[in-house]
């Protein structure tokens, strides 16, 4: 049997924070600036590394959260309509739209 | 400058760059729980874990992500003490040699004016003295700096063994993006390994092209960047035909007759660039010095066909007709023949038609391909 427990509003939510979550991956800095205090050595270098060498999984798990950040609020906007649509069908007795 | 100074570098900054690793690494890891927790909790349903498992990857990664700024912020949190401490150091023997150096400039002036023998000979002690209190500060300055370069290399260790994790990106990209993105130029690049070398050869009497061909090469393999931004580039418009260039790199390597060859993207733009530059040759002026200038030639226009709306009549429709056929035959055989040459091909014709954005033939190209593609799915 289908088990379908869901909070829409919840769910449009859900979409709206992975999309803010995409866009904070996506303006992290890649690399340090050049006024981070350090003194000429190898650490700048190191830190470069550590902030920019995976510019290109976070650009994908950006894109990946932006499309299921809009498929969650379409979804979520989807079951408040279905939801709407069905409870208007029953009070109007049975009629459907 | 003496060499001998207080070492450079600001550990409150470096204090603070810490500060926001670690809170970044926090949220993200923040992040993470959200995700496994949020997507299950106001979604109970197949749809609902459907899309858990869609989000399954993005827990990892941020997983790793968090892990590996946290633990750079307490690398940078021990260099920010090292730094602090070597500072102090090395100030302090810096102010005690300026003062020796003082010292022993004042005894040696006081001594030359000096014909007292005994008073001379303790003048020489004297100066031995801050000779001796200098050397002493000279190796306290060592000291310092030695001790700052040990937590510096120990530091970097720890921030490059945590950059080398399941997230790090591939060499090919890494290099290719900072080849495009802060680089850019033949001198440094010769020396980093480059996927897109082949590019460069033919086209590296143009300004600009090294940079093209990264560009490109990153576009077709990352699908990153943008046509019209690579089209309007130096190395493209140079040969006053970028789009020309995509599209006679898209049909090269497909004979008439017998296999495809295949081409790396780079040897894809070789031969279009070759091809236009054998057509459209005068991109090149000679200066009144006599050396060669790159010129960087305008894009020319879109090439539209001659709009027969001049004509009235059958004559019109005929001319339209004739004129439709033949551009849908050219951009049906430009299709075909990258279609044979692969998904590489296809992203070079789909770059001519982005660049030639706007004219009739581009519309009707993809309407085309719209067509080939609905019969493949069916």
């Amino acid at each position: 049997m289908t088990r379908i427990a869901v909070d829409p509003a919840g769910v449009v939510l859900l979409g709206k924070q992975l999309t803010a979550i995409a866009g904070d991956l996506a303006a992290l800095p890649g690399q340090a600036s050049a006024d981070e205090g350090f003194a000429p050595g190898q650490t700048p270098g190191a830190l470069d590394a550590v902030l920019g060498n995976w510019l290109y999984r976070r650009g994908q798990l950006a894109k990946q959260l932006a499309a299921l950040g809009d498929l969650a609020r379409v979804a979520g906007q989807a079951y408040v309509v279905v939801e709407q649509d069905t409870t208007e069908a029953f009070t109007r007795g049975g009629r459907g739209r | 400058m003496t060499g001998f100074e207080t070492l450079p570098g600001d550990p409150e900054l470096v204090l603070e760059t810490a500060g926001q690793l670690a809170a970044t690494g926090e949220q993200l890891g923040g992040v993470r729980d959200l995700l496994l927790r949020l997507s299950t909790a106001e979604w109970d349903s197949s749809a609902g874990r459907a899309f858990g498992r869609r989000l399954d990857a993005a827990p990892l990664v941020l997983a790793a992500v968090s892990r590996r700024y946290g633990e750079a912020a307490l690398a940078l949190r021990a260099y920010a003490v090292e730094l602090d401490a070597a500072q102090r150091l090395s100030r302090d023997a810096a102010w005690r040699r300026a003062s020796a150096l003082d010292a022993i400039v004042a005894v040696e002036r006081q001594r030359a004016s000096t014909p007292d023998e005994v008073q001379r000979r303790h003048l020489d002690a004297l100066r031995d003295e801050h000779r001796a209190s200098m050397v002493r500060a000279e190796q306290s300055w060592g000291t310092a700096t030695t001790r700052f370069m040990v937590a510096d290399a120990r530091c970097a260790a720890t921030l490059a063994a945590l950059a080398d994790d399941e997230i790090e990106d591939s060499w090919q990209y890494h290099w290719s993006h900072i080849a495009s993105t802060s680089l850019g130029t033949a001198s440094v690049l010769g020396g980093v390994p480059n996927p897109w070398y082949g590019i460069t050869a033919p086209l590296s009497v143009v300004a600009g092209a090294l940079q093209t061909g990264v560009d490109i090469g990153i576009k077709i393999v990352y699908d990153e960047g943008s046509w019209k931004e690579i089209g309007v580039g130096l190395a493209l418009s140079a040969t006053a035909a970028g789009a020309g260039v995509l599209k006679a790199g898209a049909r090269a390597g497909a004979p008439f007759i017998g296999p495809v060859r295949g081409l790396t993207a780079g040897e894809r733009l070789s031969i279009g660039a070759r091809e236009r530059l054998w057509t459209n040759p005068p991109w090149r002026i000679r200066s009144a010095s006599g050396q060669d200038v790159v010129r960087r030639l305008p894009l020319p226009g879109p090439r539209h066909a001659a709009e027969p709306t001049s004509l009235g009549g059958r004559a019109a429709q005929r001319a339209r007709a004739g004129l439709d056929a033949a551009v849908e035959r050219r951009i049906l055989d430009d299709l075909r023949v990258a279609t044979r040459n692969g998904p590489q091909a296809l992203a070079f014709l789909g770059g001519s038609w982005t660049l030639e954005g706007g004219t009739k033939a581009v519309a009707r190209a993809r309407q085309v391909q719209a067509m080939q593609q609905d019969r493949t799915d069916h």
